[in-house]
């Protein structure tokens, strides 16, 4: 199972590209990205979801990670996820937390 | 048939991975549903190796997976010997509706396995666990007219 992701920083946003299957065996590097990216100080955390397959409960648990790592005021933006990403990530009411986008905002 | 018998370890989850995608295929699943079905047994396996088994987990414990396709379904059924555990009584995390920031970790594996498949069963025999997940074949082939078979099933026999 192959996993990778790179992060970029741009003013106040940092984006973090997901590329492959994010679960238990892969969820860890995942969240050193969210470390950097919350030290970082930004106001805006992109996840550009558009080469994600596949995202278990582990996965999940990162996004919480993610939520409860990053300052309050912080807006998570979730870039092209596929229909199965996304319903997945609705059905654990994770939606309301995170803003679904087709494109990385301006 | 399809069966594969594993240590009840996380180091087995890519062997089984690939095992559900085999079957999968050989059942001619769409790939949503081929994820779904490896999710619903990734988070089961998943479950009994770290809260089943637990402390005590190790390579002598193993995990069994049978796999079918039938006409309409496939079923997969994994079986271990772990303490009694019925996952189709626990699969309803109590904060679905809270915001992440209040979320506890975990909870959602069984809810996920359980809202990907059709149908998912549970008995306790023979001192074992027993959970089987099925899920419909969509989409299915025309009938072979030659044979009456569907043609994904040849794979397999």
């Amino acid at each position: 199972m192959s996993f990778t992701t790179s992060l970029t920083r741009n003013g106040n946003t940092v984006v973090i590209a997901l590329d492959g299957e994010l679960d238990a065996s892969t969820a860890g590097d995942f969240r050193k990205q969210v470390d950097i990216a919350a030290d970082a100080g930004v106001e805006r955390l992109i996840l550009h979801m558009a080469k994600l397959t596949y995202l278990s409960s582990a996965g999940l648990r990162g996004l919480v990670f993610a939520r409860q790592k990053m300052d309050d005021g912080v807006t998570i933006v979730l870039v092209q996820a596929s229909d199965e990403v996304e319903r997945t990530i609705r059905m654990v009411g994770f939606h309301h937390s995170v803003v679904f986008a087709d494109q990385v905002p301006e | 048939m399809f069966q594969l018998t594993l240590p009840a370890t996380t180091g087995s989850l890519d062997k089984i991975v690939t095992f559900v995608a085999d079957l999968a295929r050989a059942g001619g699943l769409s790939a949503v549903r081929a994820g779904r079905l490896r999710l619903a047994v990734e988070e089961l396996v998943t479950n009994s190796i770290m809260h089943g088994y637990g402390n005590s987990r190790g390579p002598w414990n193993e995990i069994m997976l049978e796999g079918c396709i039938e006409p309409s379904e496939i079923w997969l059924r994994v079986s271990e010997d772990s303490p009694p555990f019925d996952p189709t009584r626990h699969h309803t995390p109590q904060d679905l509706d809270k915001p992440l920031g209040e979320r506890t970790p975990g909870g959602l594996g069984l809810f996920l396995a359980h809202q990907a498949v059709d149908r998912m069963t549970y008995t306790y025999s023979q001192g074992r666990n027993h959970v089987t997940v099925y899920i419909r074949r969509e989409s299915l082939p025309a009938a072979d007219p030659d044979n009456g078979a569907v043609p994904g099933e040849r794979h397999w026999q």
